[in-house]
């Protein structure tokens, strides 16, 4: 192949401009940052929620775009075009994408106080935030594996930055460099993985797998590579998803992480990674006999686990980290539903019940961290549960919202966090997995029990020392409130996410 | 011409470039000596003691600084590689890379500036590891690694 | 749009939603707005807009209800029954409960005096409340309190009487603890709410066994589900219950009756009642005396097929009614506190209509129903006037000769008083009257059915019982109006402190110095305003005053229906029976259709010759004087020195019935619950499930939890042994 005959590929700048527009308000924050150092907060603070809602104008805008099957450059292999680019321009990645704009939008305006508090360099947490949901919005929409890749990184490098940016702060040190050793040993699972399947098919596009699996003949060697291809990769994307066992920095990180950091992580990461995942299983539905076993055991250790061992907890943001652990099997179990129903007659489970879960979890858990985070003064995190103890009394309106936040979490009716339980229930029940739905309930009646602890210690009155709760701001406010409105909105949510995504 | 002519000039201009760094930072250096730097090996490691020994955090980041360069030359390498071809082809991938790497090199300018701006390339005493440990070395199998304390960051925090 | 059953009837007939949804209007009104208008009108403006969108709901319902009385009244005795259906409630393939509303005579008796005196009583409660800080949730509530009466007695299945019986028991939970802030009022509420719950369960078991054995006699029903509708149910409940037999026909009237007698105030659960006398004096005019807890003798005569069906069941009623009579006058007879005296008096009342039911003169319990209305109400709001004139103090005691200060009040209550004692021509005297005639005529036919108490027996005790009741009435009435001395003045003088203290215990109601709020005042009495300060508790110096014309023009209107009311209903029934004079029963006849025995051969029940039936009512006149007599001597000149005797004390205690009830239920039952709770609760639940589970989870928990140590190396080896795990499992997969 000639490399001089090579013609530029068309840049479908419409589909990139979200990607575009954060990146560049990442950019412009660190200049600013640069230019006057620690004296423009609030400028910082404007240009991010600038750039977001332009980004999210720019998704919006382009919402009814003949939907591209994908684009960018095309990558062939030894049998020919593949039929795929490197970018997939569809729904679901509209809806994640909006997601992690939304995430990172509710980050920029709650994490003020707080850093102020903590005097955490504005220049510094803005930037990377949005290079993470930028990475995250990559993951999201994209079908070349390496492309995938590239965005899990930007996503991690920028996440083991952010949690080591308390850096008085010994935990958050160690948070960030368990973090960033133990996502560079996944990494490699991952990256291994990556290019086992791409001996396997000769390209890094996902198309490649089924190409591979629809041939007459498929070179059983190549078959084979890609198994185990596809077993790296799923044991990458465990770790990033939190799955038992590969979860283990979870609870450390989200501990010892500033708390909007592990707020943010917490949702952002994992809607990302789930998005990720979800279309690389799709693509490799050939080989699902395979990987159904293995997530639907990886979801029951998941759920049990992660629930048995917050119980124990002391720490609400280390609850918190199981909690998500547990829900990260809640959503495991829908997976295993969706997959489970694609070969099933007169049944079709698309990707709503993943995606309603997905946003009602972002929610929730930003909510919960948002009000968490209140709890931080100069010296220390705050976040024990007997440092929770008279928020009651002393900050009612974040209390509130925390117990709104937890009965969601628990799957109290009618929040969002029920229903999109509910959702789970039901489509596990209709894919014939009626066993794992009931480790589904017993597990969410679990999990109440931690939940109502922190619920428990907002109401107690303080025993020794009460803590110093950090005024209602208005973004904490605004924050608790659209979470709280949110949870309660998504139900109206559901059927045009039907519509959009109903398999 | 000898085919490994262009070789010998290259491992000629490394020597002199790299003479000339060492000479030039003798000659312009300040020159402190301490016990600890005049030791051999004089690289913040200590000679004496465990081997299992805790580096400063100052080393990982310049080596990851200096990654990121070689990162850099080794896309600018394989890209200048077809640049040439596609130039004199006239193809528009010419136009189309350049401005493409014209992007990405400007980001990671802008990358540099804030690290240089940030301090991170700033290499105070506080990072190196304590002169006292030179002399008491029995001390060191306890692990007395000074972490860092005082901060250099002139921006943030 | 609500739909008539019978096209026939006069589509007016549909106007009986309007009777239920103007007072529901009104409740939202005033629970919507009410905090808002007198917000923006300021308290005294606001608060007579309030009062009177207060009143002109239910005088509208009143108009309405009147309207319905002429069309119904229009129609032959035998058709004057139409259910207007609005929608389905509940329509499942095994039942079938609409919403649909039944106008009868029955239940437009009701409906007329639960809006007629209730909107009297509203009217008074404008001026009564007016200085009240909660005036608008007064009216909330009261306004409620109509709607869900008016449920009550109009729906046509027991669903939606379930619906109104819970409803004012809520009402009447609410306005019992209206002054919620003193203690006694909240336990009071409560009281009123627990005893009523085992009513209802009554109530409820009754209502469920009628469906189940509805339900499963269904070739009777010819397909029809609705199985607690009464037009499907009264007429085919003799032979329904009948095919039953067995425990069914003496269970249905009795689990109904259990809840009439928790509504009702019978022995043994009469015990709220007095305790309800908590809440302010236009409550208990209004519920708890007048309409709510007449309810249960509403139950038992629109369900009268039920009861009479069982001989036992009407035994029951007939005793239970008959003691609770002469139990509570006795009591009465204890008490000090005037609205306490009236409390009982009411009990004893409701137990009179209990025995009418129970011996199957069920017309002429309704008719005592309705004069009871009248005149009780009138003592009640009299009661409150007098309250309200001697700054809330309820002490007989410490009353007397408040003649010549409360005319109004004093003629308007003259009138009640007369009334309860059974004088003729005053309303009582028709209505029981014909109660203990009914009862000695029973006599016979109870007799051959087995009844092992002699009719004759109760109607001794009624007599006995109306002998009580003048004495204890006219007791009430000398010492509050007559007995020369005004005892108050033996007082000692208030000290300002207190009686601070003490009114912020009870509410600022007390502060009634702003007299502009009653509905008909349009002035501001300066003259009360300037007295005020020392007017707040009674003293040697305490002045009573005649009421505001809001509070007085209601007892005047009952004044003449509690003198003129019962002879016009009754045309003067027993009496003239005796001279040989045919009237018209009025009220008898109305209600024929509703109230008459079906069952029962009610023209072989109730036979007594003409010269009986004269001496019947000269003793019972006789009772009523001799009652009057006795008292108004003892008490002619004040407190006699043997007042307070032992016997009194013990009858004022309830007999040590309450003392009883509570050391068995709440004492006993505390220590046996208290002893269930130890041992099984924390023993058995709390060991194996509530701490065994959680335990075996949390220790679980615990473990995992130590493979949780901190060390990166002991994290990565998770990750490495779960890749490891995948990647065997795949190759173990992939070579099969």
């Amino acid at each position: 192949m000639n490399s001089a005959l090579a013609q530029p590929a068309p840049i479908p700048w419409e589909a990139l401009l979200p990607l575009i527009a954060v990146a560049t308000t990442g950019v412009v924050a660190m200049l600013i940052e640069m230019i006057w150092p620690r004296r423009s907060n609030d400028v910082i603070v404007w240009v991010c929620i600038v750039g977001l809602a332009a980004a999210a104008g720019c998704v919006v805008y382009h919402w009814n775009l003949p939907a591209l099957e994908s684009f960018g450059p095309r990558f062939d292999n030894a049998q020919g075009s593949v039929g795929g680019g490197l970018f997939l321009h569809d729904r679901f990645g509209q809806i994640i994408q909006l997601t992690l704009i939304a995430t990172a939008f509710l980050t920029v305006i709650f994490s003020e106080g707080y850093l102020r508090e903590k005097r955490l360099a504005f220049g510094e947490f803005y930037p990377l935030v949005m290079w993470a949901a930028m990475g995250g919005m990559i993951m999201a929409t994209s079908r070349d594996l390496l492309i995938v890749f590239l965005g899990l990184e930007t996503l991690s490098i920028a996440l083991y930055v952010l949690a080591g940016l308390s850096q008085k702060d010994k935990r958050s040190q160690e948070s960030a460099l368990k973090y960033f050793l133990l996502g560079a040993f996944a990494s490699g699972f991952m990256l291994y993985g990556i290019s086992l399947i791409y001996g396997a098919t000769g390209t890094t596009n996902v198309a490649g797998i089924p190409a591979l699996f629809s041939l007459e003949l498929p070179d059983p060697t190549a078959v084979n590579v890609a198994y185990a291809g596809m077993g790296l990769i799923l044991v990458g994307f465990a770790f990033k998803v939190a799955l038992v066992p590969f979860h283990m920095w979870t609870p450390d990180v989200y501990q010892g992480a500033p708390t909007v950091v592990t707020g943010f992580m917490a949702a952002a990461s994992k809607v990302a990674a789930f998005a990720a995942l979800i279309r690389f299983l799709d693509a490799s539905m050939a080989m699902k006999d395979v990987w159904i076993p293995i997530l639907t055991v990886l979801a029951v250790i998941t759920m049990t686990v992660g629930n048995l061992i917050a119980l124990a907890q002391k720490d609400a943001k280390r609850i918190l980290g199981y909690s998500s652990i547990a829900q990260a099997g809640y959503i495991l179990v829908a997976i295993v539903a969706w997959a489970k129903a694609k070969g099933m007659p007169n049944l079709t489970i698309g990707y709503e019940t993943v995606a309603f879960y997905l946003i009602a979890y972002t929610v929730m858990t930003l909510g919960a961290f948002a009000v968490l985070s209140s709890a931080a003064s100069k010296g220390k995190e705050g976040t024990l549960l007997e440092d929770l103890y008279g928020m009651w009394r002393r900050a009612p309106f974040p209390a509130a919202m925390m117990i709104v936040f937890m009965a969601s979490l628990a799957g109290v009716p009618p929040t969002g966090g029920f229903f999109g339980k509910l959702f789970i229930f039901f489509d596990a029940v209709n894919a014939n997995l009626v066993w794992l739905a009931l480790i589904l309930a017993v597990n969410s009646v679990i999990s109440v029990a931690y939940y109502l602890k922190i619920v428990q210690a907002t109401l107690r009155d303080p025993e020794v020392h009460p803590t110093k709760f950090a005024p209602v701001n208005v973004g904490l406010f605004a924050t608790c409130f659209l979470c709280a409105i949110g949870l309660f909105a998504i139900v109206l949510f559901i059927d045009p996410l039907k519509s959009w995504l109903g398999g | 011409m000898n085919p490994y002519l262009p070789i010998i000039i290259l491992i000629a201009i490394a020597a002199v470039i790299s003479t000339v760094m060492v000479v030039g930072s003798w000659l312009l250096g300040p020159k402190k000596t301490t016990p600890y730097k005049s030791a051999p090996f004089e690289c913040g490691v200590t000679p004496l003691g465990s081997a299992r020994e805790r580096f400063p955090i100052k080393f990982y980041l310049t080596a990851m600084l200096f990654i990121l360069f070689d990162i850099e030359v080794v896309f600018l390498w394989s890209w200048m590689a077809v640049f040439k071809d596609w130039v004199d082809a006239g193809s528009p991938m010419a136009a189309y890379s350049f401005w493409a790497v014209m992007v990405y090199m400007f980001l990671w300018f802008l990358g540099d500036l804030y690290v240089i701006r940030s301090g991170a390339l700033g290499w105070e005493e506080s990072t190196t590891l304590n002169p006292e440990k030179l002399k008491n070395t029995t001390e060191f199998e306890d692990e007395t690694v000074v972490m860092v304390e005082s901060q250099p960051a002139k921006v943030g925090i | 749009m609500p739909e008539l059953m019978d096209p026939s009837m006069p589509s007016g007939l549909n106007l009986v939603w309007l009777v239920l949804l103007l007072p529901l209007a009104g409740f939202l009104f005033q629970a919507a707005f009410g905090k808002a208008i007198e917000r923006a009108f300021g308290k005294s403006t606001g608060r007579r807009i309030l009062g009177f969108m207060a009143v002109l709901p239910i005088a509208a319902a009143f108009v309405i209800g009147c309207i319905l009385v002429s069309h119904i009244a229009n129609q032959p005795e035998n058709a004057r029954v139409a259910i207007s259906t609005w929608f389905d409630w509940i329509n499942l393939q095994s039942i079938h409960i609409p919403f649909e509303l039944r106008v009868d005579p029955l239940s437009l008796t009701m409906v007329l005096i639960i809006t007629g005196i209730g909107a009297l009583i509203h009217l008074y409660a404008t001026g009564y409340m007016a200085d009240d800080k909660d005036y608008p949730r007064f009216f909330t509530y009261l306004n409620l309190f109509i709607a869900f009466m008016l449920m009550l007695v109009l729906g046509n299945n027991l669903a939606l009487v379930f619906i109104g019986w819970e409803g004012v028991g809520l009402c009447s939970y609410l306005l019992i603890g209206f002054w919620y802030e003193d203690i006694e009022n909240a336990k009071a509420a409560n009281k009123a709410f627990i005893v009523n719950r085992i009513g209802d369960w009554g109530m409820a078991l009754g209502m469920f066994l009628i469906a189940v054995v509805f339900a499963s006699s269904q070739t009777l029903l010819g397909g029809e589900t609705r199985y607690l509708s009464f037009d499907v149910i009264l007429p085919l409940a003799q032979q329904v219950v009948g095919e039953w037999g067995g425990a069914v026909v003496w269970a249905i009237p009795l689990l109904l009756f259990i809840g009439a007698v928790g509504k009702s105030a019978q022995f043994p659960l009469y015990l709220w009642l007095p305790d309800a006398m908590a809440g302010p004096t236009p409550v208990s005019a209004l519920i708890h005396a007048a309409t709510m807890v007449t309810a249960g003798v509403y139950l038992v005569t629109r369900c009268h097929v039920f009861f009479e069906m069982s001989a036992f069941a009407m035994g029951t009623v007939a005793v239970i009614g008959c003691f609770t009579a002469i139990f509570a006058a006795t009591i009465a007879w204890g008490q000090y506190d005037i609205k306490k005296v009236l409390a009982y008096s009411t009990v004893s009342q409701l137990g009179f209509m209990f025995l009418a039911c129970g011996v199957g003169a069920f017309s002429t319990g309704m008719f005592h129903v309705t004069t009871h209305a009248f005149f009780k109400a009138l003592l009640f709001l009299g009661a409150g006037a007098v309250i309200y004139a001697m700054a809330h103090n309820q002490d007989l005691r410490n009353y007397g000769g408040l003649r010549k200060y409360m005319k109004i009040t004093y003629g308007s209550m003259l009138m009640g008083w007369l009334a309860i004692c059974g004088i003729p021509i005053w309303a009582g005297f028709w209505s029981k009257d014909d109660i203990l005639g009914k009862v000695f005529a029973s006599n016979e036919y109870w007799h051959s059915q087995g009844w092992a108490i002699n009719p004759v027996i109760l109607w001794a005790i009624g007599l006995a019982t109306a002998v009580l009741t003048a004495a204890y009435m006219t007791r009430m009435f000398w010492l509050t109006f007559f007995s020369g001395e005004e005892r108050w003045r033996n007082l000692p003088e208030p000290a300002h402190v207190h009686h601070h203290a003490q009114h912020h215990e009870h509410d600022d109601h007390h502060d009634h110095g702003h007299d502009e709020h009653g509905f008909f005042i349009e002035y501001v009495d300066e003259h009360e305003d300037g007295q005020d300060h020392d007017h707040h508790d009674l003293g040697p110096s305490h002045e009573p005053n005649e009421v505001k014309p809001a509070m007085w023009f209601p007892l005047v209107v009952l004044a003449v229906l509690s003198t003129f009311g019962g002879l016009i209903l009754s045309g003067g029934y027993p009496v003239t029976e005796v001279f040989g004079a045919h009237t018209t029963n009025l009220f008898k006849e109305w209600n024929a259709v509703s109230a008459q025995p079906t069952v029962l051969p009610a023209k072989e029940m109730f036979k007594v010759s003409h010269s009986t039936e004269a001496v019947l009512i000269l003793l019972s006149i006789a009772a009523g004087l001799l009652g009057i007599l006795w008292n108004r001597a003892r008490y002619k000149k004040g407190i006699p020195q043997n007042e307070d005797t032992k016997l009194r004390r013990l009858a004022g205690s309830q007999w040590g019935y309450d003392n009883a009830m509570v050391k068995t239920f709440v004492d006993i039952g505390g220590k046996f619950s208290d002893a269930f709770y130890k041992i099984f609760d924390k023993g058995v639940i709390d060991t194996l499930f509530v701490n065994g589970i959680p335990w075996v989870v949390a220790s679980t928990g615990k473990l995992i939890r130590k493979t949780q140590s901190g060390f990166v190396r002991a994290y990565a080896m998770a990750i490495l042994i779960g890749a490891l795990a995948i990647a065997s499992y795949i190759f173990y997969s992939i070579s099969r």
